[in-house]
């Protein structure tokens, strides 16, 4: 339903705003720019962000998608060994106590 | 083992007397910490490895001027900190180092002239299997530049705040909004990739 409204305004600035309007409307590649780094933007930015969202569907797509790869990086990389690399740590652990000891 | 005092005169006497005891106490404590904290900050397993040696090295040799009036944690992440930003200065070329081209091509890919998207992403739900995320985006993590590895890897997997970074890695905040959205968006197109490739078999 969301889409189908979202989809619905954008036909709507389309087809019935003038073209110079059409023209002040901050690009896609300026969207995606922000959505990766929406935390830095400023007030203005933001709405400017959320307003170019309610009725364009590829930038609302990039901006799940970037959503999805920051998620999975956040739940999955943080502090995560494989267990080959845990035996590496080991030994080298190993060998720095070996090392330094008396 | 017991919950050492790390802090504690007598342990930071035994560790400045090479006790073998104290030092594998120590170590078995902070070297997994220290290895994550270090690959969080970018580094590969390789690069982790070595300056955790080192690490530990200018620890042990400048364990005696360590009075113990922060917690050893604090005086050991410090000095890993600073090795770490020794390796960005010595390596500090591949900051500067442009694949522009690969890069503006991508996006030409992407946007029309006006900037409107004329290869639009596609459907989210489509976009990752959940099961297959971590392997996938590990596989994208290791094919992006260093230099996008390290700053997604700062912002997004440390949650580090974008001044911290820019200190760290001696950047300017929009040269670090670049490498962010160039980090993201060439995950996002080899993740893409790989959806598509996976659902078309």
């Amino acid at each position: 339903m969301r889409n189908f409204l979202r989809y619905l305004l954008h036909e709507f600035i389309v087809r019935c705003w003038p073209v110079w309007l059409i023209k002040k409307i901050t690009r896609c590649s300026e969207i995606s720019y922000r959505s990766a780094n929406y935390q830095d933007l400023t007030f203005f930015q933001k709405i400017d962000y959320h307003w170019h969202m309610t009725f364009c569907q590829p930038c609302v797509d990039y901006k799940k998608q970037i959503e999805i790869i920051d998620q999975t990086a956040k739940k999955f990389l943080k502090d995560n060994i494989s267990d080959e690399q845990k035996k590496r740590l080991d030994n080298l652990a190993e060998d720095i106590i070996r090392k330094n000891s008396n | 083992m017991m919950d050492q005092n790390f802090s504690s005169d007598e342990f930071l006497i035994k560790l400045r007397n090479r006790n073998p005891q104290a030092i594998a106490e120590l170590v078995t404590k902070y070297n997994k910490q220290l290895y994550n904290a270090a690959c969080g900050r970018g580094l590969s397993g390789d690069n982790a490895e070595e300056i955790l040696q080192s690490t530990w090295n200018s620890f042990f040799e400048g364990v005696h001027r360590f009075e113990g009036k922060s917690h050893i944690r604090t005086y050991l992440f410090g000095i890993l900190y600073n090795k770490i930003k020794e390796y960005w200065r010595n390596n500090s070329k591949f900051l500067d180092s442009e694949d522009n081209d690969s890069f503006n091509h991508m996006i030409d890919n992407h946007y029309d002239n006006d900037g409107r998207w004329t290869n639009p992403p596609i459907d989210p739900e489509r976009f990752v299997w959940i099961q297959e995320a971590k392997t996938s985006l590990e596989d994208c993590l290791d094919r992006l530049n260093e230099k996008y590895r390290v700053a997604f890897n700062m912002k997004e997997v440390e949650g580090m705040g974008s001044e911290a970074i820019c200190n760290e890695l001696g950047l300017s905040r929009t040269n670090l909004g670049v490498l962010i959205f160039r980090a993201k968006s060439l995950l996002r197109e080899c993740l893409e990739k790989k959806s598509i490739t996976r659902k078309d078999v």
